[in-house]
């Protein structure tokens, strides 16, 4: 079903559609903002990006907005999020160009595992031989494959924890996980099953 | 790498109601794809911060709700103060714990900040089981590390008492004890 502020706005004829505008602007302007400042950290910046915004989905009598449909089963205020997001974004980009790769901040699973079992910290640095690095490249070989053995909901759990470094409450909430107890627990149970996995393919420490 | 997720999956991903087929698949995307995680990510940050707050009223509902509450309110006798009530909503800064965090070797205080007008701060240490350590209560921002095994994984978390059935909670914090 559509809110009704978003029925009005779409059926209002010329002599209503200002106000029912209004109304739809005074319904999810918060919501709005805070997607602007999701995007833009500056005040300013997230102020304009609103003004921006709320152009872009009046233009040509609301074109976005009627894109929306309640019969895929998302709500309208997430889907809007994603739609007010994403024109930010591209605007952002328009003006600046895509940002480049950010620098990886992966914190190796690997030191979670038994720092004996990543790649970069098993081989001596000092000791640059081709028997060290063939090690060090079937260390990296073998936790890349047991990882892509997990299931995708466990890979994105570790992704969240790992390479975006988010918090357990916050991954909770992304992945409906009641608290962080539940995410440690889980964590707790995937590291274990990766674990179990490498030792099955022979490795177990430093030593090969 | 496939194509980026659609408004919809990702709409219906932080609403949790993607169908069981979809969410692998959206799963396996958001692992490899940076890009959209970054963008559930900040979106579902938004809708938290937004689910609490209350839609706009008309001036007319407002004022029919305003009238319920003087009418109620003259109506009800009061009742008495229930035992337990949630903690209020408030602005007042959570206390952030400063240490121990992540592997602690040696550490022998739990130490957090201080938070305005707290006349008591309330200590639990768990275990990665969920399981109540140990319990403690003090004035400080600072408590003895209780006696815990070596090597093993703990969380802790401080609850500061701000009035009279009010407080505020900080994270959960990891910690792995090291003697």
């Amino acid at each position: 079903m559509l809110p009704h502020e978003l029925t009005a706005l779409l059926s209002a004829d010329a002599s209503t559609r200002d106000a029912a505008w209004q109304n739809f602007v005074a319904a999810y302007s918060r919501l709005l903002l805070d997607t602007a400042r999701s995007v833009h950290s500056d005040y300013d910046a997230a102020m304009d990006a609103y003004s921006y915004l709320l152009e872009q989905l009046a233009q040509k009598e609301f074109r976005r907005l009627r894109a929306y449909n309640p019969d895929t089963g998302s709500r309208f205020a997430a889907w809007l999020v994603v739609v007010a997001r994403r024109i930010c974004v591209d605007r952002l980009r328009e003006k600046y160009g895509r940002a480049g790769e950010p620098q990886s901040l992966r914190r190796r699973l690997a030191d979670l595992l038994g720092s004996e079992l990543d790649p970069d910290t098993t081989a001596d640095p000092s000791l640059k031989n081709p028997e060290s690095e063939l090690r060090k490249r079937q260390l990296a070989d073998a936790l890349a494959t047991a990882f892509s053995r997990l299931a995708p909901s466990d890979q994105l759990l570790l992704t969240l924890r790992f390479e975006d470094e988010l918090s357990a409450r916050e991954i909770g909430q992304i992945l409906r996980l009641p608290t962080p107890f539940h995410v440690y627990r889980r964590l707790n149970a995937v590291l274990a099953d990766l674990k179990t996995a490498l030792e099955r393919g022979g490795i177990y420490g430093v030593e090969p | 790498m496939t194509e980026h997720l659609t408004v919809d999956e990702v709409a219906l991903h932080l609403e949790g109601r993607l169908p069981g087929a979809d969410q692998s698949r959206v799963d396996r995307h958001l692992t490899e794809c940076a890009e959209c995680r970054a963008e559930l990510v900040a979106l579902s940050r938004v809708l938290r911060r937004n689910r609490g707050r209350r839609r706009w009223l008309t001036p007319a509902a407002a004022l029919a709700v305003a009238a319920a509450a003087v009418l109620l309110f003259i109506i009800i006798p009061s009742t008495p103060e229930p035992s337990y009530r949630e903690p209020a909503v408030s602005t007042t800064p959570a206390p952030v714990a400063i240490t121990p965090r992540g592997p602690s070797r040696g550490v022998t205080r739990l130490v957090w900040t201080r938070v305005p007008h707290a006349d008591r701060y309330r200590l639990t240490v768990f275990d990665s089981s969920g399981t109540v350590v140990s319990e403690s209560q003090t004035t400080d921002t600072s408590a003895a590390m209780p006696v815990l095994h070596s090597g093993t994984r703990y969380f802790w978390q401080v609850e500061a008492e701000t009035g009279f059935h009010r407080s505020i909670k900080s994270d959960v914090i990891e910690f792995v004890f090291l003697k």
